[in-house]
């Protein structure tokens, strides 16, 4: 790695990544990284490297520029996906996805659909004997919200409007994961799915280098209730696991979901 | 050399017994307070506030009655003893403390009806900010300017309460005036398209803007916004001057408020678009 100094930080050759483009690629975003490391993702730029002082953490790029130094010695980085809760802080712990189109699903029967979700990314510095400590969550991916249920009791949950596919979609791994949603229609009528909505608890997301994912299922009860809840499986064999924020953090909050104000 | 220790204060207490009461009393002080420190440091971010308050509470009160009763013998005082005299004192007590008592049991029935959690934005008699605490005999409030204000239970309990923040999303109103030649369709848009691009305003309950009024200076558009409620000041601050902004690229302009003044019988009366360029 070619380095030069500029203004105290020493400057490192970036390594750019792009989702579709493969063949250009030197390596992929997730994982532990050794440092210096300098990745130029498409807008914006991860720099980390350990300095005399300490670690160096720089992001630059879309919506702000952050930076931060760890009084440490050396230590490794890591970059994970991470459940999309985490910005803005405090605001909701559901998700819920809505369909562009709707899905019907004849009685009694188990079919399983593609869709997309929102994604955040963790920057963390990871060294023995310290454990992992957070730099950073961003996200990349609009943010909304949208209220499932009344005014009064209702979920504020994160919004995302995701098509509906039959085969893994390609679509950019730092912004959007794919989620495989098995529907299971336990009732005796014909149902007609528009939207799941998704504790942020027991989300279990795995990433490849170009596919982050998880597995969910949502069990229709009757024509007003439905259940979502996760299953602990990668989408394709040979994916890791990515780092859980959530469910190490907040206990209270249970793994299912109950919609009972329609689907 | 220590024989003082066994001599009689009154009763059968003796200067042991009450060292004794007061080492136990202290020690249980220390371990209540322990005991809720730990507490709220493992649970604060795995219980709401209220709860983990006021479980630390119970806790502390508990431990701290408990030691209490414990003490009493030592200290010669039987705690059946009380039971006897607890009508007597509960009748002096009662006409000595009406107001005490009142704001005591506004307080118990407060923590049961929970009009107001702590950390909620409420009016309570006049009174706007948060709520700081919900003691047993008062409840305190942070004005919004920073100021402590203690409010006895039984005024809470008897005034109306706003509050701000019990439900999940509130909404944000905006009068938004555009000139008269304007095209009023193509404001409506342009706010629209603001409002969905913030990140803070919800996809349901929908946004509604449309034009409200035919005002005396202005055609007045309405934006009705629904946000997160712990984000409702946020969006409010930065919402507005974004439309402004925008209504503003696009060739919209917001009028002052005008008066056009008449002279003489035979002026010719100008037409909408010349009274305008006049105005402007």
């Amino acid at each position: 790695m070619k380095k030069t100094e500029k203004s105290g930080v020493k400057e490192i050759q970036p390594i750019t990544w792009t989702y579709d483009s493969e063949q250009k690629n030197e390596g992929f975003p997730w994982g532990p990284h050794k440092l210096p490391l300098n990745m130029y993702f498409e807008g914006f730029s991860l720099v980390v490297e350990n300095l005399e002082q300490g670690i160096y953490y720089r992001r630059d790029g879309r919506d702000a520029c952050v930076e931060k130094t760890m009084l440490t010695e050396k230590g490794n980085v890591l970059l994970s996906p991470v459940e999309p809760f985490h910005r803005p802080v405090g605001i909701s712990t559901h998700l819920l996805v809505e369909f562009d189109r709707q899905v019907v699903i004849e009685p009694r029967s188990t079919r399983s659909i593609l869709v997309t979700f929102p994604l955040e990314l963790a920057c963390a510095v990871k060294k023995q004997g310290t454990g992992t400590h957070v730099l950073e969550i961003f996200s990349l991916s609009r943010t909304k919200f949208t209220l499932y249920g009344s005014i009064r009791n209702g979920l504020i949950c994160k919004y995302w409007k995701s098509s509906v596919y039959h085969s893994i979609p390609k679509v950019n791994p730092i912004e959007q994961g794919v989620m495989q949603l098995s529907i299971q229609n336990t009732s005796s009528r014909w149902v007609e799915l528009n939207k799941a909505a998704f504790s942020a608890q027991g989300m279990k997301i795995y990433y490849s280098p170009y596919l982050v994912s998880m597995k969910a299922t949502i069990k229709i009860i009757n024509d007003f209730s439905a259940e979502t809840n996760f299953l602990d499986e990668p989408l394709k064999k040979g994916m890791n696991k990515a780092f859980e924020q959530f469910t190490a953090r907040l206990i209270s909050l249970p793994a299912k979901t109950v919609m009972e104000e329609g689907y | 050399m220590l024989d003082w220790l066994n001599q009689i204060i009154y009763a059968d207490v003796t200067w042991l017994n009450l060292i004794v009461a007061l080492i136990i009393f202290f020690a249980a002080l220390v371990v209540s307070k322990l005991l809720t420190i730990q507490l709220r440091r493992t649970f604060k971010e795995k219980m709401s506030k209220e709860h983990l308050e006021m479980m630390a509470k119970l806790i502390s009160y508990g431990i701290l009655i408990i030691a209490l009763l414990w003490i009493m013998p030592t200290i010669g005082i039987e705690p059946s003893g009380l039971m006897v005299a607890g009508g007597i004192v509960a009748l002096a007590l009662g006409f000595a403390s009406q107001s005490i008592i009142g704001n005591l049991i506004s307080g118990l029935f407060l923590m049961g009806e929970r009009p107001v959690k702590i950390g909620d934005q409420v009016e309570i008699s006049s009174q706007r900010g948060f709520v700081e605490d919900i003691h047993i005999i008062s409840t305190s409030i942070r004005t919004h300017d920073g100021l402590y204000i203690r409010i006895p239970n039984e005024t809470v309990f008897t005034s109306s309460i706003t509050n701000y923040s019990s439900n999940q999303v509130r909404r944000l109103d905006y009068v938004i005036g555009i000139r008269y030649s304007d095209d009023a369709d193509k404001a409506v848009q342009v706010i629209k398209k603001v409002i969905e691009e913030h990140p803070l305003t919800m996809v349901n309950p929908e946004a509604f803007v449309f034009v409200d009024d035919l005002g005396d200076n202005s055609v007045d558009i309405v934006a009705r916004i629904w946000t997160p409620t712990s984000e409702w000041y946020t969006v409010k601050r930065e919402l507005l001057w974004n439309i402004k902004v925008a209504i503003e690229s696009a060739g919209i302009q917001i009028p002052f408020p005008q008066r056009v003044l008449w002279y003489g019988a035979n002026q010719k009366k100008p037409k909408m678009d010349e009274e305008t360029q006049i105005l402007e």
